[in-house]
């Protein structure tokens, strides 16, 4: 039987109606996934509450789980596909479905109220566990609640302790359940004689027995006794006819109970290593819960593990996910996970992924997202354990090339907005997929707004058409050459191929509307690349460029250039600096008005006529830029308002709409309204 | 592996444990002749039908069985099933093993001990209508039919008087909300009238509000299992043992229902039926009697002929009284007389018209000579008569009352349900003097006051539940001060039990009622129907707790002769299903005719068996059996002098009766 539905109401970060809390869930693992305080812990708790757990622990409801003011917590686990031990166990609390073929599923409706009454002292709580979709049927029996419980796994437990010997281990728990232990072998009687034979064929509980009743016999121990009796003599009390014997302290217990006191000495640990880490006790341990869970004949079957990444490393981390997935589906276990890990994330099936942001859940599944079947397999291809950042993010950057991905932190560290600080997580797609990554937050069907994920997604690409001037510029046509017919193979594009301005809105309209839509909003170049737009600056009001970072950019691209010779020794890195300043000044100098464009746009295309040669690495030139605008903040030369100035305004734009969420305090609503006010 | 059934194996080791547990000797179950089919029966689970004779110990055998089974049960999610039509067994499995670990494991889930309405409703009905988004608030026929009746319109009200119906027509037969044909005027009522369709919204509204009657619940049951064809499979793997107590009571529709269940088709349960087809005696209720899977069986059938409650007398004057008599063995009483006496004299009082109130008296006196005080405190001693509501005042003795005016009909149930409120009170008390529990007194008067509320027309109808108390207390949250006053009226009478005069109660106690009633409902109360439930009562809340009023509480008529106290319970046969008594005295009452005069040629052995016709006789018989079969000691009837010549006196004096007349 699988939990396909679970709605929390009223329930510590989770309310009602539209702030209450639903979730749909795949069989196998589903991983709850999202940043702190986002609501899943109060997932796993509500559970806790509604299944009860395998360890019996009792578990204390609060006066602060109730959401606000509320006086009744409401928690519905809907489950499915029933198998016929199922259905038998829990007929008579069953919703049938209207037509004679649809399958029973069963609803567990778990109620507390805050009745204002107190008994002994403390605030009575009623809770109520009733069958029913509105949990309006009979009351679960606690012999079938039991079937119920959940194995639950706490975050940094100590796998250790509970793998050793003692009191309640759950080796023995483990242990006691397996047929082999409990009904293989003989019990030992008392009776008749031990040999070989016998010996061999005893019972674990027949060895304990066996022990103890040697142990009394012992010589030693019957000495002992004779010793006592004598004192007893001594003191007089002989006459009276008292007689000392020494038993073995339950001896004559059930036999369940006997056998779990033997269980109970028993370690488990790996042969040929000393002390487990913490690691591997916690992987030894989930194998234990594993086991015991599918022993299990009838009811919810189901691990809940918060963090099993504790004590891991991001080794055992994928193996220790990969193995709970495989066993999840092979022996139609439930596992509800949750993670902090981006490392986790990346090794789980973005279908079982489950965000949750804002006490609402956003499953990954197929069917919620506006992700096409492609997309799930190229995602499941690519998404790594630094993309899988965005899972846990306050704002998400999506950018195309390294370049962005290494200037775009700094850019917005430089004005104010640190993307650490916010929250924000840069997504680096590689120059492909841009889209399918963007589409992750793109929620199915949803009309209203609740229903978005609401975390900015800011996309970042480049216009991709060059100024008329510099197809000349950077070699891709020969001076007094002819244009190249539109439709020719060429793969550039300049703005003399689009008849004026509509024809470049269009263009640009259709860069964005391949991704934008609910939270994702698409930043794409204000002229050409981020090069180029870095080094043309910000278009005035009387048309002319700024000039923006134009020698910052060119000296970061000659730096770049001799990078290696750099590093080799060969060059100098102030000489270098030195020759590109002048170079550039050479440049702007030389710079006059052609081809229809500005002197500024001839200089910036000059500035990158730089990096369309192959010996400059745009990765190289940005960490150059990163470092020397960081410097220039760092001695004053660059104050934040004199870079607003001067940065390309879709950088801007990005870079505030990413980091709108991570102001703590704003909600979604203010997302959208930020992104319309830039 | 965990979905193949095997039954445990019961041993003799195990009915050893049995008898141990039930404090009965080691060898309860092997006696009288060492060959007791009470052994086998025990040790086979095989389909069973067995026919047991009144006082075999067939519900000490159950029970046997069932701690036996139970103890050696391993399944989580597999139960046994023990069906049968009171909570009988369920209280003697209670008694007898509730504080044993087997006795609580049975009571539990996954089994189900219970009576089969309980099961058709909490297995199919109540299912079934929940998934249907009916939410069922209350089963109770008396309720509903109230409901229905007051949601009709005057004129529909007054054709269906004026065609001799009454409310018993307002429920429906099938799951598309049809309702029985009606005769109406010279012909019948079409289904296209507005008359049928208001009968028929009438039901559905009430259902749609999740008021249902028992017999409703059958019908959704059927709809369950025609709509859900799973269901009879998961029941069965469920419950692969299922035991039938009192199988012989079963109407037709409960037998159809629970053979489509548990046994028709493939792959039956294993169903062991107990029951005596000589005490057939709830039909006469009015509901047909099984022909589906009738009991018995005979393939299958086991007699247990032997009766260890009374001895041979008793068993030889009752026996031609069984519809199929199978020569009652009597090997008890297990007690001898105090007195040495070998056997009592088995009487009958022949009662002159003005001799009837005197007849109580009589039998108590009777009883004084015959018993030894010990005997007398230690022992049950009754008055049964097969009628004894009040239906009339002519043909006297009509009922039970007609003997002894006290005599409340309401209160013989096992939950009494009176007239009044001050009834309600009343019975409160009497539980919690019995019990030594206040909170019976106050859980009766807060089921008392939700009855009073369900009187409201068309008021928040509040879903009764186990805990009327803390209902009414939530239902008043809101309105402090009525909380309050309803705190005082429990306060009164059920913790400090004052005593209360007509006056007060009229005064204060009524007007107090009505209104914690109407803030319950959350309307006002009409008159008529409340004012009734709210009279002041005979020997109700304010009588002096003095030993008549005591005595009238239960039904108890006390007299003393010689010193020695006799108290006599008095009540229907119905309600003396099942039970032993000490001494029986069968009252004559009028059903078309004087009952007890009508079966003479039974009583003096010139008759034997069913009639070959007619079918009041075989029932008059089948009640007239059980209340025969009662007694370990004596056996007393009374009938009128009238009724019996000096001829037939003769041939009942030869068939071993003693005769004593009262009046002239």
């Amino acid at each position: 039987m699988q939990l396909s539905n679970i709605e929390i109401v009223n329930f510590r970060c989770f309310g009602e109606g539209a702030k209450g809390f639903e979730l749909s869930l795949n069989p196998g693992l589903t991983a709850l996934v999202g940043e702190n305080d986002a609501g899943k812990t109060a997932v796993v708790d509500a559970l806790r509450f509604v299944l009860g757990t395998t360890d019996q622990e009792w578990f204390r409801l609060e006066d602060s789980d109730f959401y606000g003011e509320s006086r009744e917590i409401r928690i519905v686990c809907k489950f499915e596909t029933l198998s016929a031990t199922d259905k038998r166990a829990f007929v008579e609390y069953l919703t049938h479905g209207e037509g004679t073929d649809d399958e029973p599923v069963l609803y567990v409706s778990w109620t507390a109220t805050n009745t204002g009454e107190t008994y002994r002292g403390r605030a009575y709580r009623r809770v109520e566990v009733h069958a029913g979709m509105k949990g309006d049927g009979p009351t679960i029996a606690p012999e079938a609640r039991d079937l119920l419980r959940c194995t639950y796994l706490r975050p940094l437990r100590d796998a250790e302790q509970a793998l050793s010997s003692g009191r309640g281990s759950r080796l023995s728990q483990v242990l006691q359940r397996t047929e082999a232990i409990k009904d293989a072998g003989q019990p030992y009687d008392s009776t008749g004689t031990i040999d070989s034979e016998t010996l061999s064929n005893l019972s674990i509980l027949g060895i304990g027995d066996l022990a103890n009743a040697l142990i009394q016999k012992h010589q030693g121990v019957e000495s002992a006794r004779g010793s006592i009796d004598s004192h007893l003599g001594n003191l007089a009390l002989a006459a009276e006819g008292i007689k000392s014997t020494i038993d073995v302290s339950g001896a004559t217990d059930p036999d369940g109970v006997r056998l779990r006191r033997l269980l109970e000495k028993l370690n488990l640990s790996l042969s040929g290593k000393g002390k487990l880490g913490l690691g591997s006790n916690n992987l030894l341990f989930m194998a234990c819960e594993l086991l015991l869970l599918a022993k299990e004949e009838a009811g919810s079957r189901m691990l809940l593990i918060e963090e099993p990444e504790s004590h891991l490393d991001a080794q055992r981390q994928l193996r220790a996910m990969a193995f709970l997935q495989d066993q999840a589906k092979d022996k139609g276990i439930q596992v509800i996970v949750t993670t902090h890990s981006p490392n986790l994330a990346s090794a789980i099936d973005l279908n079982n992924i489950v965000m949750i942001r804002k006490g609402r859940a956003f499953s990954m599944a197929q069917g919620q997202t506006e992700l096409e079947p492609s997309d799930y397999r190229f995602l499941q291809r690519f998404l790594d354990v630094t993309k899988a950042n965005l899972f846990f993010a306050r704002g998400v950057m999506i950018v195309e090339g390294d370049a962005e991905n290494i200037l775009l932190p700094t850019l917005a560290k430089l004005i104010g907005r640190d993307f650490t600080e916010y929250g924000v997580s840069i997504v680096n797609v590689g120059g492909v997929g841009l889209r399918r990554y963007a589409r992750i937050f793109h929620r199915k069907a949803t009309t209203d707004g609740n229903g978005q994920i609401g975390i900015p997604v800011a996309c970042v690409t480049d216009m991709d058409v060059m100024p008329d001037c510099a197809p000349t510029i950077i070699g891709k046509m020969k001076e007094g050459q002819q244009w190249p017919p539109k439709n020719s193979n060429r793969r550039w594009r300049a703005k003399r191929d689009f008849t004026g301005q509509d024809q470049l809105r269009d263009h640009r309209k259709q860069l964005t509307s391949k991704t934008d839509g609910q939270c994702v909003k698409t930043f794409v170049s204000d002229e050409w690349t981020l090069e180029y737009d870095l080094a043309l600056g910000r278009k005035g009001d009387d048309g002319q460029f700024s000039g923006g970072l134009a020698k910052d950019v060119y000296i970061a691209a000659c730096l770049a250039e001799k990078d290696e010779a750099i590093h080799a020794g060969q060059e100098d890195v102030k000489a270098v600096r030195q020759s590109a300043s002048e170079q550039f000044t050479l440049l702007s100098q030389k710079a006059v008005a052609a081809d229809g464009c500005t002197a500024q746009e001839v200089i910036a295309s000059h500035v990158y006529a730089m990096f369309a040669k192959d010996s400059v690495s745009k990765a190289v030139a940005a960490q150059y830029l990163a470092e020397r605008l960081l410097k220039k903040a760092r001695d004053g030369k660059l104050t934040e308002a004199d870079l607003r100035k001067r940065l390309p305004r879709y950088l801007l734009r990005a870079i505030k709409y990413v980091t709108s969420a991570g102001s703590t305090s704003l909600g979604s609503a203010s997302v959208a309204e930020e992104a319309k006010d830039v | 592996m965990y979905d193949t059934f095997r039954h445990p194996e019961v041993t003799d080791d195990d009915i050893g444990w049995a008898s141990t547990l039930l404090g009965l000797p080691g060898d309860a179950f092997t006696r009288s002749d060492g060959k007791d089919t009470r052994q086998d029966v025990l040790k086979s689970i095989v389909p069973m039908d067995i026919a047991a004779c009144p006082g075999s110990g067939k519900t000490t055998l159950l029970v046997a069985k069932l701690a036996i089974l139970g103890k050696k049960w391993q399944y989580r999610t597999r139960g046994i099933c023990v069906l049968s039509h009171t909570n009988a067994a369920r209280r003697e499995i209670e008694s007898r093993l509730g504080n044993t670990a087997p006795g609580r494991h049975l009571l539990s889930y996954p089994h189900f001990i219970g009576t089969i309405q309980r099961f058709i409703d909490e297995f199919l009905a109540l299912p079934w209508l929940r998934s249907q988004g009916i939410p069922v608030r209350m089963v109770d026929t008396d309720t509903c039919l109230r409901r229905r009746w007051n949601a009709l319109s005057r004129g529909t009200r007054q054709g269906l008087e004026s065609n001799r119906y009454d409310s018993s027509v307002l429920r429906i037969i099938a799951p598309d909300y049809s309702v029985r044909d009606l005769r109406w005027g010279r012909g019948k009522l079409g289904r296209q009238t507005t008359t049928y369709r208001q009968i028929q919204d009438a039901c559905k509204d009430s259902i749609a509000g999740g008021y249902l009657c028992y017999d409703e619940m059958f019908v959704f049951a059927s709809d369950c299992l025609d709509k859900v064809p799973q269901l009879t499979h998961i029941l069965r793997d469920r419950f692969p043992l299922l035991f039938m107590d009192e199988a012989q009571d079963n109407s037709e529709v409960q037998s159809a229902l629970l053979h489509r269940i548990f046994t028709a088709g493939p792959s039956p349960v294993v169903r062991q039926r107990l029951g005596d087809p000589n005490q057939a005696i709830y039909d006469f209720l009015g509901a047909e009697e099984a022909d589906t899977d009738a009991f018995p069986n005979h393939a299958n059938k086991t007699d247990l002929p032997n009766s260890h409650r009374f001895g041979q007398t008793i068993a030889n004057l009752a026996d031609p009284l069984g519809l199929d008599p199978y020569g009652l063995k009597g090997h008890g009483p297990r007690k001898p007389f105090g007195s040495g006496a070998a056997d009592a004299e088995h009487t009958i009082f022949l009662f002159s018209d003005d001799g009837v109130d005197r007849l109580l008296d009589a039998y108590a006196d009777l009883l004084a000579d015959t018993f030894t005080e010990q005997e007398l405190r230690e022992g049950i001693f009754t008055a049964v008569g097969q009628i004894h509501s009040p239906t009339g005042d002519d043909h006297k003795p009509r009922h039970v009352g007609h003997y002894w005016a006290s005599y409340d009909s309401g209160m013989t149930r096992a939950d009494p349900k009176p007239e009044t409120l001050a009834g309600y009170i009343l019975v409160g008390r009497a539980r919690a003097e019995a019990t030594g529990e206040a909170g019976a007194a106050v859980e009766k008067i807060a089921e008392g006051i939700l009855r009073l509320a369900e009187m409201a027309p068309g008021g928040d109808q509040a879903t009764r539940r186990a805990r009327g108390h803390r209902q009414i207390l939530a239902l008043l949250e809101q309105s402090s001060d009525i909380r309050q006053r309803y705190e005082d009226m429990v306060g009164a009478f059920a913790l400090r039990r004052e005593v209360v005069a007509k006056e007060t109660w009229d005064s204060k106690w009524c007007a107090v009622a009505r209104e914690i009633a109407e803030a319950v409902a959350n309307v006002p109360l009409s008159r008529g129907e409340a004012d009734e439930f709210l009279r002041w009562d005979r020997g109700s809340a304010s009588a002096p707790a003095g030993q008549d009023h005591k005595a009238s509480l239960n039904n108890m008529y006390r007299r003393t002769k010689n010193g020695k106290m006799v108290a006599i319970r008095v009540g229907s046969v119905h309600a003396a299903k099942g039970e032993t008594h000490t001494a029986t005295l069968v009252l004559e009452t009028f059903w078309n005719r004087h009952n007890l005069e009508s079966l003479l040629p039974w009583l003096n052995g010139s008759k034997k068996g069913k009639p070959s016709q007619g079918i009041e006789q075989p029932k008059r018989l089948k009640v007239h059996y059980v209340a025969m079969t009662r007694p370990t000691h004596l056996l007393c009837l009374a009938i009128r002098q009238a009724a019996v010549d000096n001829n037939s006196e003769q041939e009942l004096m030869d068939r071993g009766w003693a005769i004593r007349r009262i009046g002239r």
